[in-house]
């Protein structure tokens, strides 16, 4: 595939953008500007997973985070309208001193459970991950993914699948509650209050 | 790899994108000219006719008129977003098209995840009409950015499901192997088109794909009757013909994946594809898939100066009450037909 300079290269740009443009979601005022850079965000994660020979896993967190997704949070926000004059005040020194420290909280629990991974103390042992050349081509194909989703993972897949469920059922019931009470209080007005844009 | 290669690899896929990419842009032109033709004809008036002979220069007037129109920025717009929302519109339509052969193994970029590659670029094409919509600090265009993204997220949904029931008989992600698959007759005597293989993949697909491009009956987001011009109210100048260009070619794109899915492609029946083709061969392909390009093109045409506007409401229930429960039942037709070896139901191609 790419010659490992270029690699480096590629992952030296991403891993930075990736750096940056979360830095840059969680410090714009501008709730737009925010879901425009978790968008780029999303899209540098998909080009570290297509460098690890993952090219479907890598395109399928794009098309379901970055095109599916963020266009949900995005019809939200811009219900919301946030333009230079509504935007809301933003908290205090208080605030940003305990987002900051769940934040670091948060960075040193995952630091800690990957340096103590099972996985990476077998790798420290060997010597280093395993070369390009002993992963077989199959690794991170479809057929792949399939098998290790619907054979390996099979009962993490389904209580994923009921989650969700759950989830739609949910939506369902507060979609169908809103409708009726729109319509006895206003006398049934048809398709006045539904969320007709 | 000698030293050569590896500095010389990118030079032969950069020429084959210069090439479509000019190719295509020089498309959208005569794309204009056509559909303001046929929408004459369909209308029983004559259509541009005076500037060159039978109007063909009338596109270049177009031109010319646009990049000399005043670039307005309307006041209280984001101007950052309001500058980049039409190439958010244009680039991923653009890009969707390199993975799709126009010719015998002859595309851009060819990977494994071809189908799916096309699938997530195209669908990144909303950001530009819902950005748009925001930036302009207009209410209608707001409404259209809103539409746009309800719209294109329900209808996503179904295209991608009538998609997933062409790659589980195909049992590829491959274009180039979905066209070879289709090449032949079955035992009925039909075309082994995916079109009469997959009918129900191939309706759902091709209506989702008039409301993924905009087009008519499904135009909500830009709607004149209502919203003035949707999304693009405020954009004039060569920022509009960037949102107008980038609809064209997004319709050109799904003409493209509709062609090489559910038509065969560069392929005709009873031509047998050659093992090592010449390029003869290959400008034959071209033909054949620039003939079926044209052939659903004027499709759409036909349909926008045919049909009337859908509601919103109506597309909405359409989408979610009809097509998605139609295109999942049709999956499921597919899964239980291929496990249970019903080969006289949905046969595999393989």
């Amino acid at each position: 595939m790419l010659s490992p300079w270029l690699e480096h290269l590629v992952f030296a740009t991403v891993a930075a953008g990736a750096v940056i443009s979360s830095l840059l979601v969680v410090t714009r005022r501008n709730p737009i500007y925010s879901a425009l850079f978790l968008i780029v965000m999303l899209a540098t994660v998909s080009v570290m997973f297509m460098l690890l020979d993952a090219p479907f896993l890598g395109f399928m967190q794009l098309l379901v985070y970055g095109g599916a997704i963020m266009v949900l949070y995005l019809f939200v926000i811009m219900l919301i309208n946030p333009r230079e004059g509504n935007l809301p005040e933003e908290g205090g020194a208080i605030e940003s001193a305990f987002a900051a420290g769940v934040a670091l909280l948060l960075f040193s629990l995952l630091a800690f459970a990957i340096s103590n991974s099972a996985e990476v103390n077998k790798f420290a042992i060997e010597g280093g991950i395993p070369a390009m050349a002993e992963i077989p081509l199959s690794h991170g194909s479809i057929a792949a993914f399939g098998l290790e989703l619907f054979h390996n993972h099979l009962l993490v897949f389904e209580v994923t699948s009921i989650l969700i469920l759950v989830g739609i059922i949910g939506a369902v019931h507060l979609t169908m509650r809103r409708k009726s009470s729109a319509k006895n209080s206003l006398q049934s007005e048809e398709g006045a209050v539904t969320a007709d844009v | 790899m000698t030293t050569a290669d590896t500095i010389f690899w990118p030079v032969i896929p950069a020429l084959k994108a210069v090439v479509i990419l000019v190719v295509i842009l020089h498309i959208v032109p005569g794309l204009v000219y056509f559909e303001r033709r046929i929408s004459a004809w369909i209308q029983d008036r004559i259509g541009p006719n005076r500037v060159g002979p039978v109007g063909l220069l009338q596109p270049l007037a177009d031109v010319i008129k646009l990049a000399f129109k005043e670039d307005l920025t309307p006041q209280g717009a984001d101007k950052w977003i309001y500058r980049m929302a039409p190439f958010l519109v244009y680039a991923p339509a653009v890009i969707a098209f390199s993975v799709i052969p126009v010719g015998i193994d002859l595309q851009v970029a060819s990977f494994g995840v071809g189908v799916i590659f096309l699938l997530t670029i195209s669908s990144f094409s909303v950001y530009g009409l819902a950005f748009g919509g925001w930036a302009s600090n207009n209410k209608y265009s707001l409404l259209g950015g809103l539409r746009a993204s309800a719209q294109m997220i329900s209808y996503e949904v179904a295209m991608g499901l009538s998609i997933i029931a062409i790659l589980m008989t195909a049992q590829t992600v491959d274009l180039n192997e979905i066209v070879r698959q289709q090449w032949g007759a079955t035992t009925l005597g039909l075309v082994q088109w995916n079109l009469f293989q997959q009918p129900i993949a191939a309706v759902v697909f091709l209506v989702a794909a008039f409301a993924e491009t905009n087009r008519l009956p499904f135009d909500l987001p830009e709607c004149e009757a209502e919203l003035v011009g949707g999304f693009h109210t405020e954009y004039s100048g060569l920022k509009f013909a960037t949102f107008f260009m980038g609809e064209y070619i997004a319709m050109i794109t799904m003409s493209g994946l509709m062609v090489t899915m559910f038509l065969g492609g560069w392929s005709v029946p009873w031509i047998e594809i050659p093992t090592s083709p010449t390029f003869g061969d290959v400008a034959l392909s071209v033909f054949i898939f620039t003939v079926k390009l044209t052939v659903l093109l004027f499709f759409y045409i036909w349909v926008r100066w045919t049909l009337p506007r859908f509601r919103y409401d109506q597309l909405m229930n359409i989408g979610w009450k009809v097509f998605i429960p139609f295109s999942l039942l049709n999956l499921g037709l597919t899964a239980t037909s291929g496990v249970m070896g019903w080969n006289w139901l949905i046969p595999l191609p393989w």
